[in-house]
C-alpha cells in the first residue's frame, strides 16, 4: 500500500506515503487511485506532505489517474507539494492540468 | 569510479535500488565541484537532480542492458552530464500518426526535423543532423489555454524533462562501438546566476 486513505464528509483524503515518488511505486499509486475511484470517490485530495522527490514515471500515473477521473466528473486535488515536487509540476506544466492547494484545509475551504 | 576536480566517473548498475545512492553521489561531487566558484544555485541543483534521475530511470526502462556509464564534466561555465550504454538505441513513437523513428536513422535522409508531440502550449521537437544525432528541443506555440492531455502525453514525460530542465539535450549512437550516448548540458554563471533556460 502506497497512500494512507481517510475518508472526512465524503472527501477522500489520501497521503503519499514514500519519500520518493518514482518508477518503484507508480504503478501501484495509479491502482489504487483508480480503485478509489471505482468504490465511489467523488473528491480525491492527495497530499503529498511526505515526498521529496517526484519522476516521469509517478508523474505519468498521476495523470492517468485524472484521465480516469475527468469524464467521470470526480475531481482530483493536489496538495502539499514541497517546493521541489511543485516546480517540476511547473516545469511540465501540469500545474495548469490539475487543482493544486496549499493544504487540505485550503482545498477543502474551496468546496464551502 | 574515476573522480577528479574536473571529471566524474560511474558505473551505475540498472537497478531501481541504485538510483539513490547513484543520485547522491553525482549531487556530492556536484556540489563539492562547485564550491571554489560558487555557481550552484538552487535551480540549477534542482534540474541537475531531475535530468540524473530521469536518465537513470530511462537506463533501467530502456536500454536492456545491466550497467551503464555515467560522466559528469566540470566545466568553467557549464556542467555537462553524458549517460552512455551499448543497449538498444534510441526509439521514438511519434504522435503524428504514430510512427515510430529508430537510430541509427535508416529509412530517412538527415539534416531531418520530427514533432515528438505537442500539447496545443508546447512541441516537443527534435531535429537530426546526422543518422547518428537527436538533438531535443522545446517550441513554445501561440495559446493561451491549458495543456491537453494525449495518448502520447504520459509517455513522453520522461524526453520533456529533460529536454526543458537541461540547457541542452541531445542523444548520438556510435555505429563503430554501438554506444548510446545522452549528453546534458547546464550552464552557469560565475556569479552564481544560471544562465535562462
Amino acid at each position: 500500500m502506497i497512500l494512507h486513505t481517510n475518508e472526512v464528509d465524503g472527501v477522500i483524503q489520501v497521503t503519499i506515503l514514500p519519500e520518493e515518488a518514482n518508477l518503484s511505486n507508480s504503478e501501484l499509486f495509479k491502482e489504487e487511485m483508480i480503485s478509489l475511484m471505482v468504490n465511489g470517490a467523488k473528491l480525491i485530495i492527495v497530499s503529498f506532505e511526505n515526498v521529496n522527490y517526484i519522476d516521469s514515471s509517478f508523474l505519468g500515473s498521476l495523470v492517468v489517474a485524472l484521465k480516469y477521473a475527468l469524464p467521470r466528473n470526480i475531481d482530483i486535488y493536489l496538495v502539499s507539494l514541497k517546493p521541489d515536487v511543485h516546480n517540476l509540476l511547473t516545469l511540465i506544466r501540469m500545474d495548469k492540468v490539475f487543482k493544486i492547494y496549499k493544504d487540505h484545509q485550503t482545498a477543502l475551504e474551496t468546496l464551502r | 569510479m574515476m573522480e577528479t576536480r574536473n571529471k566524474f566517473e560511474k558505473v551505475f548498475r540498472c537497478d531501481l535500488q541504485e538510483i539513490s545512492d547513484m543520485l547522491n553521489s553525482c549531487m556530492d561531487y556536484v556540489e563539492q565541484s562547485r564550491v571554489l566558484t560558487n555557481d550552484l544555485t538552487e535551480d540549477v541543483r534542482s534540474r541537475f537532480k531531475w535530468v540524473m534521475t530521469e536518465l537513470l530511470t530511462n537506463a533501467i526502462k530502456h536500454s536492456g542492458v545491466p550497467e551503464c556509464a555515467v560522466l559528469i564534466v566540470n566545466d568553467q561555465k557549464k556542467l555537462v552530464l553524458e549517460k552512455a550504454d551499448k543497449g538498444l538505441p534510441l526509439a521514438i513513437k511519434l504522435e503524428n500518426g504514430g510512427k515510430k523513428v529508430s537510430w541509427p536513422l535508416e529509412s530517412i535522409t538527415p539534416p531531418v526535423e520530427f514533432e515528438i508531440y505537442q500539447n496545443g502550449i508546447e512541441s516537443l521537437r527534435l531535429s537530426a543532423p546526422s543518422t547518428t544525432r537527436a538533438v531535443f528541443s522545446v517550441e513554445e506555440m501561440e495559446s493561451s489555454g491549458n495543456p491537453m492531455i494525449s495518448e502520447l502525453t504520459t509517455e513522453h514525460f520522461g524526453l520533456l524533462i529533460l529536454t526543458k530542465a537541461s540547457d541542452a539535450f541531445e542523444y548520438e549512437y556510435e555505429s563503430q562501438t554501438g554506444t548510446n550516448t545522452f549528453r546534458c548540458i547546464f550552464n552557469l554563471k560565475p556569479d552564481g546566476n544560471e544562465a535562462s533556460v
